[in-house]
């Protein structure tokens, strides 16, 4: 899990909020609350974890609580990848 | 240089917004511009207008215009598709070429408006060259996109999305469904749908540059695909892969990154390619 969240925190900082590599998001950072990230930033964000994992976000999931933070998208690529 | 906003008329009657950027000592060869759909125009607006600068600070002119439905431009996007945006392109060539005496020109299409900028060099052969930033290649995937998307919108405001199944059937049933704060209507999306540049059979001759992000790797493998269909005897066809950021999609970025490398190799390939002097 402790990967999983490196890779989406990297991402979110360098890719979605044009910070630097080593820059760190906490685990329990608001993301949707503080506005890190809209629609087109979550789907940047889902593509990118679909490709990385070779996984499908369906429908199902696109629900806010999935994405409250790093540790809640975490813990959903991981329990998509044990199913 | 002089930058001017005018107004024109499509084929429809619509009034179109054009801004034009025309240097002192233009040649012969001016750029148009094709914009993204939705919330990308919006976001890459800034870009877009640096790289027309930069272009006239190096003696290029070159036309921004709105499709219809779009920008300042008449009309709902409802009552836009994929053919009402072509001509649109069409007209704004004939304007710019008759307007600044050109005798040909090159079209950039950012992202979706690369399929429009591809679509209208097939149909008119004033245009030298066309330049395809990040372009949508499979309609199909970029309209999942665009209707994950408008799920995305409900998340990030913290609700539950709307299954796409139900988006699609009110798509059906309404003939029209908003995405990214607009109408698109049910043709648009058909039209859309059948879009995939990884299999066209062009009808251009003339030079073709595409560029990718280097870390897009989804859109890399499409594009070489999309050089292979254009490569032949009517048509030069090469791929540019850069370290640049996504500049049309990142609200981050909005006037603080500019894809610069892409603008010199852009303006360098085609003076290569003999299309700029």
């Amino acid at each position: 899990m402790g990967e999983i969240s490196t890779v989406i925190s990297d991402f979110i900082v360098t890719q979605i909020m044009h910070g630097s590599v080593g820059d760190k998001l906490t685990n329990d950072r608001l993301l949707l609350e503080e506005g890190i990230l809209d629609s087109l930033g979550l789907q940047q964000l889902i593509t990118f974890l679909e490709v990385k994992y070779n996984i499908l976000i369906d429908d199902e999931y696109l629900m806010p609580e999935y994405f409250t933070s790093v540790g809640t998208i975490s813990e959903l690529v991981q329990s998509i990848l044990d199913q | 240089m002089v930058e001017q906003a005018f107004f024109f008329q499509n084929r429809s009657g619509d009034h179109l917004f054009g801004y034009q950027h025309i240097p002192q000592n233009k040649g012969k060869t001016g750029i148009v511009f094709c914009h993204p759909f939705g919330e990308e125009k919006h976001r890459s607006y800034r870009s877009i207008v640096e790289f027309s600068r930069y272009l006239a600070n190096n003696n290029v002119p070159s036309l921004r215009f709105d499709m219809r439905g779009s920008g300042d431009s008449d009309g709902d996007m409802v009552e836009a598709t994929v053919d009402s945006q072509v001509e649109d392109t069409l007209d704004a060539i004939s304007l710019f070429i008759e307007k600044q005496s050109l005798d040909q020109v090159v079209l950039i299409g950012l992202r979706y408006g690369a399929v429009i900028a591809a679509l209208t060099a097939d149909q008119d052969t004033r245009v030298k060259a066309i330049v395809l930033l990040s372009p949508v290649i499979k309609g199909s995937i970029y309209w999942r996109e665009l209707l994950r998307t408008r799920q995305l919108s409900s998340v990030s405001h913290n609700q539950k999305a709307t299954r796409s199944s139900e988006l699609l059937e009110e798509l059906e049933t309404n003939g029209q469904l908003e995405i990214e704060a607009q109408y698109v209507s049910q043709t648009f999306v058909s039209q859309l749908q059948k879009i995939d540049m990884s299999n066209h059979k062009p009808n251009f001759s003339g030079d073709i540059l595409v560029c990718d992000l280097a870390n897009d790797v989804i859109n890399k493998e499409l594009s070489s695909k999309v050089i292979q269909q254009y490569s032949g005897k009517e048509c030069y066809a090469e791929i540019y892969s850069e370290e640049e950021r996504d500049y049309w999609s990142n609200l981050a970025l909005y006037d603080q990154f500019y894809p610069d490398k892409t603008f010199e190799f852009s303006r360098s390939w085609l003076i290569k390619r003999g299309v700029l002097n």
